[in-house]
Protein backbone atom coordinates (compact mmCIF):
# COMPACT_ATOMS: atom_id res chain seq x y z
CA UNK A 1 0.00 0.00 0.00
CA UNK A 2 1.23 3.45 -0.88
CA UNK A 3 2.38 5.51 2.11
CA UNK A 4 2.45 8.80 0.25
CA UNK A 5 2.51 11.81 2.58
CA UNK A 6 2.46 14.30 -0.30
CA UNK A 7 0.60 13.75 -3.58
CA UNK A 8 0.26 16.30 -6.36
CA UNK A 9 -1.91 15.45 -9.37
CA UNK A 10 -2.04 17.94 -12.23
CA UNK A 11 -1.48 20.92 -9.96
CA UNK A 12 -1.36 24.34 -11.60
CA UNK A 13 -0.77 27.79 -10.20
CA UNK A 14 -1.42 31.04 -12.03
CA UNK A 15 -0.35 34.48 -10.89
CA UNK A 16 -2.48 37.12 -12.52
CA UNK A 17 -1.78 40.83 -12.65
CA UNK A 18 -3.77 43.47 -14.50
CA UNK A 19 -1.48 43.21 -17.50
CA UNK A 20 -0.44 39.60 -17.68
CA UNK A 21 -0.95 36.13 -16.36
CA UNK A 22 1.95 33.86 -15.44
CA UNK A 23 1.65 30.10 -15.23
CA UNK A 24 4.07 29.29 -12.43
CA UNK A 25 3.09 25.60 -12.17
CA UNK A 26 1.66 23.65 -15.06
CA UNK A 27 0.18 20.17 -14.59
CA UNK A 28 2.62 19.23 -11.83
CA UNK A 29 2.39 15.67 -10.51
CA UNK A 30 4.66 13.80 -8.12
CA UNK A 31 4.51 12.11 -4.75
CA UNK A 32 6.62 11.76 -1.64
CA UNK A 33 6.51 8.68 0.60
CA UNK A 34 6.89 8.67 4.38
CA UNK A 35 10.61 8.52 5.28
CA UNK A 36 11.70 9.84 1.88
CA UNK A 37 14.30 12.52 1.40
CA UNK A 38 12.79 14.24 -1.59
CA UNK A 39 14.66 16.80 -3.65
CA UNK A 40 12.77 19.16 -5.90
CA UNK A 41 15.30 20.33 -8.47
CA UNK A 42 15.23 23.16 -10.92
CA UNK A 43 16.96 26.29 -12.04
CA UNK A 44 16.13 29.61 -10.39
CA UNK A 45 12.58 30.58 -11.31
CA UNK A 46 11.59 27.01 -12.23
CA UNK A 47 8.71 27.09 -9.73
CA UNK A 48 10.25 25.17 -6.80
CA UNK A 49 9.36 27.68 -4.10
CA UNK A 50 5.86 28.16 -5.53
CA UNK A 51 5.34 24.38 -5.45
CA UNK A 52 6.47 24.24 -1.84
CA UNK A 53 4.27 27.19 -0.86
CA UNK A 54 1.29 25.53 -2.56
CA UNK A 55 1.87 22.29 -0.64
CA UNK A 56 2.08 24.26 2.60
CA UNK A 57 -1.10 26.18 1.85
CA UNK A 58 0.80 29.49 1.89
CA UNK A 59 -0.60 30.17 -1.55
CA UNK A 60 -3.71 28.70 -3.19
CA UNK A 61 -3.46 26.33 -6.14
CA UNK A 62 -5.35 27.24 -9.32
CA UNK A 63 -6.18 23.68 -10.33
CA UNK A 64 -5.48 19.99 -9.78
CA UNK A 65 -5.47 17.89 -6.67
CA UNK A 66 -3.15 18.18 -3.68
CA UNK A 67 -3.08 15.78 -0.73
CA UNK A 68 -0.81 16.23 2.27
CA UNK A 69 -0.69 13.75 5.16
CA UNK A 70 -3.74 12.02 3.80
CA UNK A 71 -5.93 15.13 3.63
CA UNK A 72 -7.07 16.99 0.53
CA UNK A 73 -5.82 20.59 0.90
CA UNK A 74 -5.59 20.60 4.72
CA UNK A 75 -5.93 23.90 6.55
CA UNK A 76 -2.77 25.86 7.23
CA UNK A 77 -3.24 25.45 10.97
CA UNK A 78 -3.59 21.69 10.69
CA UNK A 79 -0.65 21.45 8.34
CA UNK A 80 1.76 23.45 10.49
CA UNK A 81 0.81 21.39 13.53
CA UNK A 82 2.31 18.35 11.79
CA UNK A 83 4.97 19.81 9.49
CA UNK A 84 7.73 22.41 9.64
CA UNK A 85 8.97 24.86 7.05
CA UNK A 86 12.36 26.49 6.74
CA UNK A 87 12.14 29.29 4.17
CA UNK A 88 14.99 30.21 1.84
CA UNK A 89 16.23 32.85 4.24
CA UNK A 90 14.98 31.92 7.70
CA UNK A 91 13.83 35.07 9.47
CA UNK A 92 14.90 34.98 13.07
CA UNK A 93 14.37 37.40 15.94
CA UNK A 94 17.75 39.12 15.96
CA UNK A 95 17.31 40.65 19.44
CA UNK A 96 16.54 37.31 21.09
CA UNK A 97 19.01 34.57 22.01
CA UNK A 98 18.96 31.23 20.24
CA UNK A 99 17.40 29.58 23.28
CA UNK A 100 14.67 32.24 23.58
CA UNK A 101 13.89 31.92 19.89
CA UNK A 102 13.45 28.16 20.22
CA UNK A 103 11.42 28.51 23.41
CA UNK A 104 9.05 30.88 21.61
CA UNK A 105 8.65 28.61 18.60
CA UNK A 106 8.26 25.60 20.91
CA UNK A 107 5.40 27.27 22.76
CA UNK A 108 3.73 28.23 19.49
CA UNK A 109 4.06 24.63 18.33
CA UNK A 110 2.47 23.46 21.59
CA UNK A 111 5.53 21.48 22.72
CA UNK A 112 4.85 20.26 26.27
CA UNK A 113 5.99 23.03 28.62
CA UNK A 114 7.65 20.63 31.06
CA UNK A 115 9.54 18.88 28.27
CA UNK A 116 10.42 22.06 26.38
CA UNK A 117 13.72 23.06 28.11
CA UNK A 118 15.16 19.55 27.68
CA UNK A 119 13.96 19.39 24.08
CA UNK A 120 15.59 22.77 23.35
CA UNK A 121 18.92 21.57 24.79
CA UNK A 122 18.68 18.36 22.79
CA UNK A 123 17.95 20.24 19.55
CA UNK A 124 20.69 22.82 20.15
CA UNK A 125 23.18 20.01 20.69
CA UNK A 126 22.05 18.30 17.48
CA UNK A 127 22.63 21.46 15.42
CA UNK A 128 25.91 22.15 17.27
CA UNK A 129 24.76 25.45 18.75
CA UNK A 130 24.92 24.45 22.41
CA UNK A 131 27.74 26.90 23.14
CA UNK A 132 26.03 29.82 21.40
CA UNK A 133 22.55 29.16 22.84
CA UNK A 134 22.55 32.20 25.10
CA UNK A 135 24.04 34.63 22.60
CA UNK A 136 21.87 37.11 20.70
CA UNK A 137 20.98 35.85 17.22
CA UNK A 138 22.20 39.14 15.77
CA UNK A 139 25.76 38.02 16.55
CA UNK A 140 25.41 34.65 14.74
CA UNK A 141 27.09 33.86 11.42
CA UNK A 142 24.92 32.99 8.43
CA UNK A 143 25.62 29.28 8.87
CA UNK A 144 24.68 29.42 12.55
CA UNK A 145 21.43 31.20 11.68
CA UNK A 146 20.64 28.53 9.14
CA UNK A 147 21.27 25.78 11.68
CA UNK A 148 19.12 27.62 14.24
CA UNK A 149 16.38 27.82 11.60
CA UNK A 150 16.65 24.04 11.17
CA UNK A 151 16.58 23.62 14.96
CA UNK A 152 13.36 25.66 15.11
CA UNK A 153 11.93 23.49 12.33
CA UNK A 154 12.68 20.15 14.00
CA UNK A 155 11.94 21.23 17.59
CA UNK A 156 8.36 19.96 17.61
CA UNK A 157 9.33 16.70 15.86
CA UNK A 158 7.21 17.29 12.76
CA UNK A 159 6.19 14.53 10.36
CA UNK A 160 7.56 16.37 7.31
CA UNK A 161 10.24 19.05 7.19
CA UNK A 162 10.22 21.42 4.21
CA UNK A 163 13.53 23.13 3.47
CA UNK A 164 13.81 25.74 0.77
CA UNK A 165 17.41 26.02 -0.47
CA UNK A 166 18.83 25.10 2.95
CA UNK A 167 22.47 25.67 1.98
CA UNK A 168 22.08 28.80 -0.11
CA UNK A 169 24.64 31.50 0.61
CA UNK A 170 26.70 29.33 2.96
CA UNK A 171 30.44 28.82 2.69
CA UNK A 172 31.68 25.25 1.93
CA UNK A 173 32.16 24.42 5.60
CA UNK A 174 28.72 25.77 6.49
CA UNK A 175 27.20 23.79 3.62
CA UNK A 176 28.83 20.60 4.84
CA UNK A 177 27.58 21.10 8.40
CA UNK A 178 24.01 21.65 7.19
CA UNK A 179 24.28 18.66 4.84
CA UNK A 180 25.56 16.46 7.68
CA UNK A 181 22.74 17.65 9.87
CA UNK A 182 20.14 16.80 7.21
CA UNK A 183 21.76 13.39 6.72
CA UNK A 184 21.44 12.82 10.48
CA UNK A 185 17.74 13.74 10.35
CA UNK A 186 17.20 11.46 7.35
CA UNK A 187 18.97 8.61 9.12
CA UNK A 188 16.58 9.16 12.03
CA UNK A 189 13.64 8.47 9.72
CA UNK A 190 12.43 12.05 9.13
CA UNK A 191 10.64 12.87 5.87
CA UNK A 192 12.48 15.75 4.23
CA UNK A 193 11.32 17.83 1.27
CA UNK A 194 14.25 19.85 -0.03
CA UNK A 195 14.16 22.50 -2.74
CA UNK A 196 17.54 22.99 -4.29
CA UNK A 197 19.43 23.73 -7.42
CA UNK A 198 22.65 22.25 -6.02
CA UNK A 199 22.56 18.88 -7.75
CA UNK A 200 25.57 17.40 -6.00
CA UNK A 201 23.97 17.93 -2.61
CA UNK A 202 20.66 16.50 -3.68
CA UNK A 203 22.38 13.45 -5.12
CA UNK A 204 24.16 12.87 -1.83
CA UNK A 205 21.08 13.35 0.36
CA UNK A 206 17.94 12.40 -1.54
CA UNK A 207 16.44 9.05 -2.44
CA UNK A 208 13.63 10.56 -4.55
CA UNK A 209 13.66 13.60 -6.83
CA UNK A 210 11.48 15.70 -9.05
CA UNK A 211 12.87 17.91 -11.79
CA UNK A 212 10.99 21.11 -12.44
CA UNK A 213 11.57 23.35 -15.43
CA UNK A 214 9.47 26.40 -16.30
CA UNK A 215 6.73 25.15 -14.00
CA UNK A 216 6.52 21.65 -15.53
CA UNK A 217 7.79 18.36 -14.11
CA UNK A 218 10.39 16.90 -16.48
CA UNK A 219 11.07 13.79 -14.41
CA UNK A 220 10.07 12.42 -11.02
CA UNK A 221 10.73 9.21 -9.15
CA UNK A 222 13.27 7.30 -7.14
CA UNK A 223 16.76 8.60 -7.79
CA UNK A 224 18.19 5.09 -8.20
CA UNK A 225 15.53 4.22 -10.78
CA UNK A 226 15.94 7.46 -12.74
CA UNK A 227 19.71 7.24 -12.87
CA UNK A 228 19.67 3.46 -13.35
CA UNK A 229 17.32 3.71 -16.34
CA UNK A 230 19.60 6.26 -17.82
CA UNK A 231 22.87 4.45 -17.32
CA UNK A 232 25.71 4.83 -19.79
CA UNK A 233 28.04 2.20 -21.18
CA UNK A 234 31.63 2.88 -20.22
CA UNK A 235 33.85 1.54 -23.01
CA UNK A 236 37.58 0.90 -22.54
CA UNK A 237 39.59 0.31 -25.67
CA UNK A 238 43.17 -0.23 -26.78
CA UNK A 239 44.61 1.88 -29.58
CA UNK A 240 48.01 2.53 -30.97
CA UNK A 241 48.65 6.24 -30.99
CA UNK A 242 46.21 9.08 -30.26
CA UNK A 243 42.48 8.75 -31.12
CA UNK A 244 41.45 10.62 -34.26
CA UNK A 245 38.54 13.06 -34.58
CA UNK A 246 36.09 10.16 -35.09
CA UNK A 247 36.87 9.12 -31.46
CA UNK A 248 36.78 12.64 -30.04
CA UNK A 249 35.94 12.77 -26.34
CA UNK A 250 37.94 9.66 -25.41
CA UNK A 251 40.07 10.04 -22.29
CA UNK A 252 43.15 8.21 -21.08
CA UNK A 253 42.42 5.29 -18.70
CA UNK A 254 44.61 2.99 -16.60
CA UNK A 255 46.90 0.42 -18.30
CA UNK A 256 47.54 2.52 -21.41
CA UNK A 257 43.89 2.18 -22.46
CA UNK A 258 41.36 4.80 -23.56
CA UNK A 259 37.91 5.36 -22.14
CA UNK A 260 34.69 6.85 -23.47
CA UNK A 261 30.94 6.46 -22.87
CA UNK A 262 28.01 5.68 -25.15
CA UNK A 263 24.29 5.77 -24.32
CA UNK A 264 23.26 2.30 -25.57
CA UNK A 265 24.31 -0.92 -27.35
CA UNK A 266 23.56 0.45 -30.83
CA UNK A 267 26.00 3.28 -30.19
CA UNK A 268 28.44 0.72 -28.81
CA UNK A 269 28.31 -1.24 -32.09
CA UNK A 270 29.00 1.93 -34.08
CA UNK A 271 31.85 2.86 -31.77
CA UNK A 272 33.39 -0.63 -32.05
CA UNK A 273 33.47 -0.25 -35.82
CA UNK A 274 35.24 3.12 -35.56
CA UNK A 275 37.77 1.69 -33.09
CA UNK A 276 38.45 -1.27 -35.37
CA UNK A 277 38.83 1.06 -38.38
CA UNK A 278 41.40 3.04 -36.41
CA UNK A 279 43.35 -0.17 -35.70
CA UNK A 280 42.23 -0.67 -32.11
CA UNK A 281 39.98 -3.07 -30.16
CA UNK A 282 37.34 -2.87 -27.43
CA UNK A 283 38.65 -4.30 -24.14
CA UNK A 284 35.52 -3.91 -21.99
CA UNK A 285 32.08 -2.30 -21.94
CA UNK A 286 30.10 -2.02 -18.74
CA UNK A 287 27.05 -0.12 -17.54
CA UNK A 288 27.81 2.98 -15.47
CA UNK A 289 25.25 5.09 -13.56
CA UNK A 290 25.21 8.67 -14.81
CA UNK A 291 25.57 11.57 -12.45
CA UNK A 292 22.45 13.49 -11.45
CA UNK A 293 23.88 16.60 -13.09
CA UNK A 294 24.11 14.82 -16.46
CA UNK A 295 20.62 13.42 -15.99
CA UNK A 296 19.27 16.86 -15.11
CA UNK A 297 20.85 18.49 -18.14
CA UNK A 298 19.57 15.69 -20.35
CA UNK A 299 16.01 15.95 -18.94
CA UNK A 300 15.89 19.70 -19.44
CA UNK A 301 17.67 19.54 -22.81
CA UNK A 302 15.38 16.78 -24.14
CA UNK A 303 12.33 18.91 -23.42
CA UNK A 304 13.92 21.98 -24.95
CA UNK A 305 14.66 20.05 -28.14
CA UNK A 306 11.13 18.66 -28.19
CA UNK B 1 -1.67 29.95 25.70
CA UNK B 2 -0.26 30.77 22.27
CA UNK B 3 -1.52 34.35 22.59
CA UNK B 4 0.26 34.62 25.94
CA UNK B 5 3.45 33.22 24.34
CA UNK B 6 3.29 35.90 21.62
CA UNK B 7 2.58 38.61 24.23
CA UNK B 8 5.52 37.49 26.41
CA UNK B 9 7.90 37.40 23.48
CA UNK B 10 6.71 40.80 22.23
CA UNK B 11 7.32 42.28 25.67
CA UNK B 12 10.78 40.69 25.77
CA UNK B 13 11.68 42.16 22.37
CA UNK B 14 10.30 45.59 23.17
CA UNK B 15 12.07 45.72 26.52
CA UNK B 16 15.35 45.13 24.67
CA UNK B 17 14.71 47.75 22.03
CA UNK B 18 16.40 51.11 22.14
CA UNK B 19 12.97 52.72 22.38
CA UNK B 20 12.51 51.21 25.82
CA UNK B 21 15.67 52.90 27.01
CA UNK B 22 14.64 56.14 25.32
CA UNK B 23 11.24 55.95 27.06
CA UNK B 24 12.83 55.18 30.42
CA UNK B 25 15.30 58.05 29.95
CA UNK B 26 12.55 60.56 29.08
CA UNK B 27 10.48 59.51 32.07
CA UNK B 28 13.51 59.76 34.34
CA UNK B 29 14.21 63.22 32.93
CA UNK B 30 10.61 64.18 33.50
CA UNK B 31 10.73 63.12 37.13
CA UNK B 32 13.96 65.05 37.63
CA UNK B 33 12.48 68.13 35.97
CA UNK B 34 9.44 68.08 38.22
CA UNK B 35 11.63 68.87 41.23
CA UNK B 36 12.22 72.30 39.77
CA UNK B 37 8.54 73.07 39.13
CA UNK B 38 7.40 73.53 42.72
CA UNK B 39 3.68 73.27 43.38
CA UNK B 40 2.79 72.71 39.76
CA UNK B 41 4.94 69.66 39.41
CA UNK B 42 2.37 66.92 39.85
CA UNK B 43 -0.07 68.09 37.17
CA UNK B 44 2.72 69.15 34.78
CA UNK B 45 4.50 65.85 35.11
CA UNK B 46 1.24 63.93 34.76
CA UNK B 47 0.32 65.76 31.56
CA UNK B 48 3.76 65.29 30.04
CA UNK B 49 3.82 61.61 30.88
CA UNK B 50 0.32 61.24 29.49
CA UNK B 51 1.42 62.79 26.22
CA UNK B 52 4.51 60.59 26.02
CA UNK B 53 2.51 57.43 26.70
CA UNK B 54 -0.02 58.48 24.07
CA UNK B 55 2.71 58.96 21.50
CA UNK B 56 4.31 55.67 22.49
CA UNK B 57 0.97 53.89 22.04
CA UNK B 58 0.63 55.34 18.55
CA UNK B 59 4.21 54.49 17.64
CA UNK B 60 3.79 50.94 18.91
CA UNK B 61 0.50 50.62 17.06
CA UNK B 62 1.85 51.62 13.68
CA UNK B 63 5.08 49.63 13.95
CA UNK B 64 3.97 46.51 15.85
CA UNK B 65 2.87 44.35 12.92
CA UNK B 66 4.62 46.40 10.26
CA UNK B 67 8.10 45.75 11.69
CA UNK B 68 7.50 42.00 11.76
CA UNK B 69 6.25 42.07 8.19
CA UNK B 70 9.27 44.06 7.05
CA UNK B 71 11.85 41.72 8.60
CA UNK B 72 9.93 38.55 7.67
CA UNK B 73 9.47 37.33 11.25
CA UNK B 74 5.68 37.49 10.87
CA UNK B 75 5.93 34.93 8.09
CA UNK B 76 8.20 32.76 10.25
CA UNK B 77 5.72 32.96 13.13
CA UNK B 78 2.88 31.97 10.82
CA UNK B 79 4.68 28.76 9.89
CA UNK B 80 3.56 27.52 13.32
CA UNK B 81 0.07 26.32 14.16
CA UNK B 82 -1.17 29.78 15.09
CA UNK B 83 -3.61 32.10 13.35
CA UNK B 84 -2.88 35.64 12.26
CA UNK B 85 -5.55 36.94 14.65
CA UNK B 86 -3.89 35.19 17.60
CA UNK B 87 -0.54 36.71 16.62
CA UNK B 88 -2.00 40.22 16.35
CA UNK B 89 -3.90 39.97 19.64
CA UNK B 90 -0.80 38.59 21.37
CA UNK B 91 1.39 41.38 20.01
CA UNK B 92 -1.10 44.00 21.14
CA UNK B 93 -1.22 42.52 24.64
CA UNK B 94 2.57 42.44 24.78
CA UNK B 95 2.76 46.08 23.74
CA UNK B 96 0.12 46.96 26.34
CA UNK B 97 2.19 45.23 29.02
CA UNK B 98 5.17 47.30 27.83
CA UNK B 99 3.16 50.53 28.17
CA UNK B 100 2.00 49.38 31.61
CA UNK B 101 5.63 48.91 32.64
CA UNK B 102 6.53 52.41 31.46
CA UNK B 103 3.47 53.88 33.22
CA UNK B 104 4.30 51.93 36.39
CA UNK B 105 7.86 53.21 36.19
CA UNK B 106 6.58 56.75 36.03
CA UNK B 107 4.25 56.15 38.97
CA UNK B 108 7.11 54.86 41.09
CA UNK B 109 9.25 57.87 40.14
CA UNK B 110 6.37 60.20 40.99
CA UNK B 111 5.91 58.64 44.41
CA UNK B 112 9.65 58.74 45.07
CA UNK B 113 9.84 62.37 44.04
CA UNK B 114 6.86 63.24 46.23
CA UNK B 115 8.38 61.42 49.19
CA UNK B 116 11.65 63.27 48.66
CA UNK B 117 9.89 66.65 48.49
CA UNK B 118 7.62 65.85 51.42
CA UNK B 119 4.59 66.54 49.21
CA UNK B 120 1.31 64.71 49.55
CA UNK B 121 0.39 62.67 46.49
CA UNK B 122 -3.04 61.10 46.48
CA UNK B 123 -3.53 57.53 45.28
CA UNK B 124 -5.53 58.96 42.37
CA UNK B 125 -2.45 60.96 41.28
CA UNK B 126 -0.28 57.88 41.69
CA UNK B 127 -2.41 55.56 39.55
CA UNK B 128 -3.36 58.24 37.04
CA UNK B 129 -1.16 56.86 34.22
CA UNK B 130 -2.15 53.27 34.89
CA UNK B 131 -5.86 54.02 34.72
CA UNK B 132 -5.37 55.41 31.21
CA UNK B 133 -4.12 52.09 29.88
CA UNK B 134 -7.47 50.97 28.41
CA UNK B 135 -7.54 54.21 26.43
CA UNK B 136 -3.98 53.63 25.26
CA UNK B 137 -5.02 50.13 24.20
CA UNK B 138 -7.77 51.51 21.98
CA UNK B 139 -5.49 54.10 20.38
CA UNK B 140 -2.77 51.53 19.81
CA UNK B 141 -5.27 49.10 18.26
CA UNK B 142 -6.68 51.88 16.09
CA UNK B 143 -3.20 52.88 14.85
CA UNK B 144 -2.29 49.23 14.22
CA UNK B 145 -5.47 48.60 12.25
CA UNK B 146 -5.19 51.79 10.20
CA UNK B 147 -1.55 50.99 9.35
CA UNK B 148 -2.75 47.87 7.49
CA UNK B 149 -4.87 50.00 5.17
CA UNK B 150 -2.92 53.27 4.84
CA UNK B 151 0.69 54.48 4.99
CA UNK B 152 2.04 54.41 8.52
CA UNK B 153 2.52 58.14 8.94
CA UNK B 154 -1.09 58.74 7.92
CA UNK B 155 -2.29 56.08 10.34
CA UNK B 156 -0.20 57.77 13.04
CA UNK B 157 -1.67 61.21 12.35
CA UNK B 158 -5.25 59.92 12.39
CA UNK B 159 -4.61 58.05 15.64
CA UNK B 160 -3.06 61.19 17.10
CA UNK B 161 -6.26 63.08 16.39
CA UNK B 162 -8.12 60.56 18.53
CA UNK B 163 -6.55 62.29 21.52
CA UNK B 164 -9.39 63.92 23.43
CA UNK B 165 -7.45 67.23 23.43
CA UNK B 166 -8.31 67.52 19.73
CA UNK B 167 -11.99 66.88 20.22
CA UNK B 168 -13.51 70.14 21.42
CA UNK B 169 -13.21 73.50 19.69
CA UNK B 170 -11.89 74.99 22.96
CA UNK B 171 -9.12 72.47 23.29
CA UNK B 172 -8.02 72.95 19.67
CA UNK B 173 -8.04 76.72 20.19
CA UNK B 174 -6.02 76.29 23.34
CA UNK B 175 -3.44 74.08 21.64
CA UNK B 176 -3.24 76.08 18.39
CA UNK B 177 -4.30 79.66 19.13
CA UNK B 178 -3.00 81.06 15.83
CA UNK B 179 -4.77 78.57 13.54
CA UNK B 180 -6.57 80.07 10.53
CA UNK B 181 -10.37 79.54 10.45
CA UNK B 182 -10.10 77.15 7.48
CA UNK B 183 -7.34 75.06 9.10
CA UNK B 184 -9.33 75.08 12.35
CA UNK B 185 -12.48 73.82 10.57
CA UNK B 186 -10.53 71.05 8.83
CA UNK B 187 -8.83 69.93 12.03
CA UNK B 188 -12.03 70.03 14.04
CA UNK B 189 -13.94 68.14 11.32
CA UNK B 190 -11.28 65.42 11.02
CA UNK B 191 -11.05 65.13 14.79
CA UNK B 192 -14.81 64.64 15.10
CA UNK B 193 -14.73 61.93 12.44
CA UNK B 194 -11.82 60.24 14.17
CA UNK B 195 -13.70 60.35 17.45
CA UNK B 196 -16.59 58.63 15.78
CA UNK B 197 -14.33 55.68 14.95
CA UNK B 198 -12.38 55.81 18.20
CA UNK B 199 -15.10 56.51 20.74
CA UNK B 200 -13.58 55.51 24.08
CA UNK B 201 -11.84 58.83 24.42
CA UNK B 202 -14.88 60.87 23.42
CA UNK B 203 -17.70 58.76 24.81
CA UNK B 204 -16.09 57.70 28.02
CA UNK B 205 -13.52 60.34 28.71
CA UNK B 206 -15.60 63.39 28.03
CA UNK B 207 -18.63 61.84 29.66
CA UNK B 208 -16.72 60.24 32.52
CA UNK B 209 -18.44 62.38 35.14
CA UNK B 210 -21.93 61.60 33.79
CA UNK B 211 -21.15 57.90 33.75
CA UNK B 212 -19.81 57.94 37.28
CA UNK B 213 -23.10 59.43 38.47
CA UNK B 214 -24.91 56.43 37.00
CA UNK B 215 -22.42 53.61 37.66
CA UNK B 216 -19.92 54.91 40.18
CA UNK B 217 -16.18 55.14 39.48
CA UNK B 218 -15.66 51.37 39.64
CA UNK B 219 -18.61 50.63 37.37
CA UNK B 220 -17.56 53.24 34.85
CA UNK B 221 -14.02 51.92 34.82
CA UNK B 222 -15.27 48.37 34.34
CA UNK B 223 -17.35 49.58 31.41
CA UNK B 224 -14.32 51.33 29.97
CA UNK B 225 -12.26 48.13 30.26
CA UNK B 226 -14.90 46.02 28.55
CA UNK B 227 -15.40 48.62 25.86
CA UNK B 228 -11.67 48.99 25.22
CA UNK B 229 -11.21 45.21 25.00
CA UNK B 230 -14.02 44.87 22.48
CA UNK B 231 -12.81 47.85 20.50
CA UNK B 232 -9.25 46.46 20.36
CA UNK B 233 -10.54 43.03 19.31
CA UNK B 234 -12.57 44.59 16.50
CA UNK B 235 -9.44 46.43 15.30
CA UNK B 236 -7.46 43.16 15.44
CA UNK B 237 -10.12 41.37 13.37
CA UNK B 238 -10.04 44.11 10.75
CA UNK B 239 -6.23 44.11 10.67
CA UNK B 240 -6.14 40.30 10.33
CA UNK B 241 -8.67 40.50 7.50
CA UNK B 242 -6.54 43.11 5.71
CA UNK B 243 -3.33 41.11 6.19
CA UNK B 244 -4.94 37.85 5.11
CA UNK B 245 -5.71 39.44 1.77
CA UNK B 246 -2.06 40.27 1.22
CA UNK B 247 0.81 37.98 0.34
CA UNK B 248 2.84 37.90 3.58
Amino acid sequence: MSDAVIQLRGVSKRFATRRAETLALDDVSFEVQRGDVFGLLGANGAGKTTAMRCILGLTHISGGSLRVLGRERPSRHELFARTAYLPEEPQLFAGATGREHLAYFGRLSAVDGVRLPARIDETLTLVELGDAADRRIGTYSKGMKQRLGIAAAILAEPEIIFLDEPTRGLDPLGRKRVRDLLAKLAAGGATLFINSHLLGEVERLCNRVGILDNGRVRAAGKLADLLGENSLLAVRFALLGEPGPELAGAERADGGLWKTTVPDTAALAALSEKIAAAGGRVVSAQAERIALEDYFIRAIGREEQA
Amino acid sequence: MKIIAVARFTLLRLSRSRYFFAGAFIIGLLAAATFALGDLWVSTAQNLARMILWLMAIWLGISLVHADRADGTLRSTLTRPISLLEVIVGKLLGALAYLALVAAGFTVLLLLAAWHEGAAVSWRDAVYQLHLLPVHLTVMALAMMLAQFAPRFLAGIVALLAWDNFYTAESINRLFPKLSPTAFDIMHGVARVVHLVCPPTSTFYLSFKDFTVLHGVGGTYALLLVYAAHYALACCLLAAWALNRQEL
